[in-house]
């Protein structure tokens, strides 16, 4: 007899050049001596298709773990689809969070498609992993796209990208810092600069004195950006080598007296000399950021060693009370470098206090230490104040000024307090045409749940994007009301 | 149920009580009045029993997002929907619809007996189109066997080389001759030519079937009526005499649907499976342009109806006739079968109908496994059935699986398998379609 694949050759040959292969005999009875080639194909194709046997495996999937949360209801599945679907997305990092805490999961035909989501929304990764209950987990076994998801990714630092590998460390220093720092050491050698940039920056993450060597010896590293890197590290780690040494040399630079009963604090402050060789070394420069323009090389440099000096340091030493001590800065020569230096300062020790007293104060700090900047290391209280008198100074209203105030505002990373929430509520009409549906969505999601009601009526019918907005807020407040629902026994 | 993706999208945006001036429901119908940009409200209902929608909107799609923003409260939010008397407008919509109904069904029952010579003349005339077209398909057929024996003398490599309207040209031909069926095999050729690796075979196989469909219309009357109905409809008559074939009655439960474009029509499949006769039936929808679709086939419902087949060697297409009651849901009750069960029914009706293209396979106890860089279906026994290269995400159904067999359905054309829906943990789920 002969094969399906002779009769495919004299197919592609033509009958010009190609025999005819004989027939099957069961089929050359039913066609008779007439047939050609295509009434036996087409008799041959069918014989094929209805005789088609399977193949064979004994391969499966490996189970995935019982689950052992309950799955979500119908209607916030329906939800679900919406945001996957493109609709309300800005909800899905809350939504999403809310599903871990009422302890529940999503389906399970819908995990795939927030996985991929979330490979490109770095935001949604941790959320989704949760909500996704051991199925996520299983699933991203199965696909290497979604090996963030995986609690098994151990040879993502052996074989993985770039990223991949910083992803690692990421999630490593959040549990053992050391053996990530450990990881870094182990190829320190073999990598590339900006590779070897990325990794420290990692340490960032559950820094403590125990990363301190490694850095301080970082400080000799042949590339100027892995140093300032360590430099940005070690600067904030009051009790590093580092630090001390920029300790000892503003000791020589600042002489403060507190004020007494009749005397009022006295602040006197000498420049620094250009760096020496040591100096160098711990990132002196005049040159530095660019600054030595609107400062002067040496006050730059002053600004440098103040940044690096706990703000405590002076509370304790010169017994300096930040009122008083920013009081007596105002009037200095270099008043603008020492607002810099101790706002930076305040920032990488996170002195609270100092930044409060920063912000009461007429102590200049030019564009490099922005209010922003300072508002961020406050107590959460604190910060909503701060806004809210900016809310209500107009600062929303004024167009260009008002990206830095929707960042602090959108930064906030809980629902705003009711004052703050209400004093935007009543602005979003006038500002709502000038800003992204992005950057509209990311203020919605800060708005409680329980002002929606009331934020709703607020906005206008008449323009377009008031209204969107307040489609979102409907979804937003529905979507997570529902889930409220299913968390009650 | 939307006519396209972008509808779905805007009916899930209306899908919001507050959108709407009203909405209410009784037990046969759901209205609502929602501002559009118009002065006055748009008026739009839903008759329950169909469904059939019906709104004051200038929208030319069907059912319009206001028909499916309503549905989608109904279904989302009924606590919004309130229980009322139906208003005059609505009360009109549905009496007009009983009247037609009961008019179609009173012209059925009792067809008015005609003038005979009116009758009669209706009867040449329709004999005569009949005889003209078939005079025309004999021509085309025997033109396009002609063409075929060229095509094969010279070779298939040599096929290759011509550019898509070699193929296209002669389908037009078929297609002016009245035999649309052989069209649609030929547009398929272009694709199959430039398919990779194994394009001969594939080519092949399909102009096989089209020298057997000629040699079938050629020893037609000696064939057995049903087979003969099948190469009739293979070449493109319509099948007829739907009237006189028996009903069967059944729980059908609606296992899966796929639409699929088809030059400028969409072509809708919805395969049944009857709950007691465990016999599949597939009913076809086809719409041109914003056309609807049929929409009262929902996927994961169990209809008790009459459903009517047409005759074939292997009856699969047919029409549902009667409907009785609500409709049930799938679930723990699925009608599935072992994989070489499957695979015998598909083997027994590809060779009663060569030119059936697919068969609806629902197969139990089976999960998707990847071997060779490929993804299957597996059962328990280890057999694979090869997934459609065509299909779009297998992740839904892995994910779904957990490793764990489930109850799959989807249609097998003898060479792969596209997946339409599954039954997971008693809950059935349809796949791929983004159109709700």
């Amino acid at each position: 007899m002969s094969s399906w694949n002779e009769f495919v050759t004299a197919a592609l040959l033509g009958t010009e050049r190609a025999k005819l292969p004989p027939l099957p005999e069961e089929l050359s009875e039913l066609l008779g001596s007439e047939s050609k080639l295509l009434a036996s194909a087409g008799a041959i194709a069918l014989w094929r298709r209805c005789g088609w046997k399977p193949k064979e495996s004994a391969d499966t999937l490996l189970p995935a773990r019982p689950e052992t949360l309950p799955v979500l209801n119908r209607t916030s599945a329906a939800h679900l689809r919406q945001m996957l679907d493109g609709n309300y997305s800005g909800v899905l990092p809350e939504w999403l969070k809310a599903v871990a805490e009422i302890r529940r999961r999503i389906p399970f035909e819908l995990i795939p498609a927030l996985l991929k989501l979330a490979r490109q929304r770095r935001e949604l990764r941790s959320v989704a992993v949760a909500a996704g209950g051991q199925r996520a987990d299983w699933l991203a076994s199965l696909n290497p796209e979604w090996n963030f998801a995986s609690t098994v990714a151990e040879d993502s630092w052996e074989t993985g990208s770039r990223d991949q590998r910083v992803a690692y460390l990421q999630r490593t220093r959040v549990t053992t810092p050391a053996e990530a720092r450990v990881k870094i050491q182990s190829t320190w050698k073999e990598e590339g600069a900006d590779v070897r940039t990325r990794f420290l920056q990692t340490l960032e993450t559950s820094l403590s004195m125990e990363d301190e060597p490694f850095l301080e010896s970082v400080l000799d590293d042949r590339s100027k950006e892995v140093r300032r890197a360590a430099i940005e590290l070690l600067s904030t780690l009051p009790e590093s080598r580092l630090v001390q040494r920029m300790i000892e040399r503003a000791t020589l630079l600042v002489k403060y007296k507190p004020g007494k009963l009749l005397s009022r604090a006295s602040l006197e402050v000498t420049l620094p000399d250009l760096p020496d060789p040591a100096g160098v070394r711990d990132g002196l420069d005049p040159k530095a950021f660019g600054h030595q323009k609107q400062l002067g090389e040496k006050a730059v440099l002053l600004a440098q060693i103040l940044s690096s000096v706990p703000p405590v340091h002076w509370e304790k030493t010169l017994s300096a009370k930040p009122q008083d001590f920013l009081k007596a800065a105002e009037k200095q020569e270099f008043a603008l470098a020492i607002g810099v230096g101790l706002g930076q300062a305040s920032v990488h020790f996170r002195a609270a206090n100092w930044a409060e007293a920063l912000l009461d104060s007429k102590l200049e700090r030019g564009p490099f230490v922005p209010d922003e900047m300072l508002v961020r290391i406050l107590p959460k209280e604190k910060v909503a104040e701060w806004l809210l008198a900016q809310v209500n100074a107009g600062v929303l209203r004024k167009r260009d000024v008002s990206g830095n105030l929707i960042e602090s505002l959108t930064r906030f990373t809980e629902p705003w307090p009711d004052p703050l929430a209400r004093a935007v509520i009543q602005q979003l009409n006038e500002v709502i045409h000038w800003h992204y549906r992005d950057t509209l969505a990311k203020l919605a999601n800060r708005i409680p749940l329980r002002l929606i009601p009331e934020a709703i009526p607020a906005l206008s019918q008449e323009q377009k994007a008031a209204v969107e907005l307040a489609g979102y807020l409907q979804f937003r407040h529905e979507a997570i009301t529902e889930l409220e629902k299913q968390a009650k026994p | 149920m939307a006519p396209d993706p972008a509808s779905a999208k805007a009916g899930q945006g209306l899908a919001n009580p507050a959108k709407w001036v009203k909405c209410a429901r009784n037990e046969r119908s759901l209205w609502g009045e929602c501002q559009g940009s118009g002065k006055d409200p748009y008026r739009t209902q839903v008759d329950l029993t169909g469904p059939a929608f019906h709104c004051s909107c200038p929208s030319r799609k069907f059912p319009c997002k206001h028909g499916l923003g309503l549905l989608l409260i109904l279904a989302g939010k009924p606590a919004a929907v309130v229980t009322a008397a139906p208003p005059p407008w609505v009360e009109e919509w549905i009496v007009k619809r009983d009247a037609t109904a009961e008019k179609k069904a009173a012209k059925v029952a009792e067809e008015p007996p005609d003038d005979p010579a009116v009758m009669a003349k209706r009867q040449a005339d329709r004999e005569k189109r009949a005889v003209k077209r078939e005079d025309r398909v004999k021509e085309g057929l025997v033109e396009l066997e002609k063409w075929l024996g060229d095509l094969l003398r010279r070779g298939l490599a040599e096929a290759q080389q011509h550019p898509a309207q070699f193929w296209d040209g002669m389908a037009a031909r078929m297609i002016d001759c009245q035999a649309p069926g052989v069209a649609r095999i030929l547009r398929r050729m272009p694709g199959l030519v430039v398919s990779g690796n194994g394009w001969a075979d594939r080519v092949l196989e399909q102009l096989g079937l089209i020298e057997l469909l000629l040699e079938g219309y050629r020893r037609q009357d000696t064939l057995p009526p049903q087979l003969r109905e099948d190469v009739r409809t293979a070449i493109g008559w319509t099948a007829e005499d739907l009237d006189s074939q028996p009903a069967v009655a059944d729980r059908w439960q609606v296992v899966g649907q796929r639409v699929e474009q088809e030059e400028q029509l969409r072509v809708q499949r919805t395969w049944l499976i009857g709950e007691n006769n465990r016999r599949p039936a597939l009913c076809l929808s086809f719409a041109a342009g914003m056309q609807p679709l049929d929409v009262t086939l929902v996927p994961g419902q169990v209809l008790d109806a009459d459903v009517a087949f047409y005759s074939s060697a292997a009856p699969l297409r047919a029409v549902v006739r009667a409907r009785r009651g609500e409709a049930g849901v799938i679930g723990e009750n699925a009608i599935a079968f072992s994989l070489a069960e499957v695979l015998e029914q598909a083997a027994t009706a590809f060779a009663a109908n060569p030119w059936l293209e697919r068969f609806p396979a629902a197969v139990r106890e089976c999960m998707p496994v990847c071997v060779d860089d490929a993804w299957h279906l597996r059962d328990q026994s280890g057999s694979l059935l090869p997934m459609a290269r065509s299909f779009g995400d297998v992740w839904p159904i892995v994910a779904t699986s957990g490793g764990q067999p489930f109850t799959l359905f989807g249609e097998w054309t003898g060479r792969e398998f596209h997946p339409l829906s599954l039954v997971s943990e008693g809950k059935f789920i349809q796949l791929e379609s983004r159109i709700v």
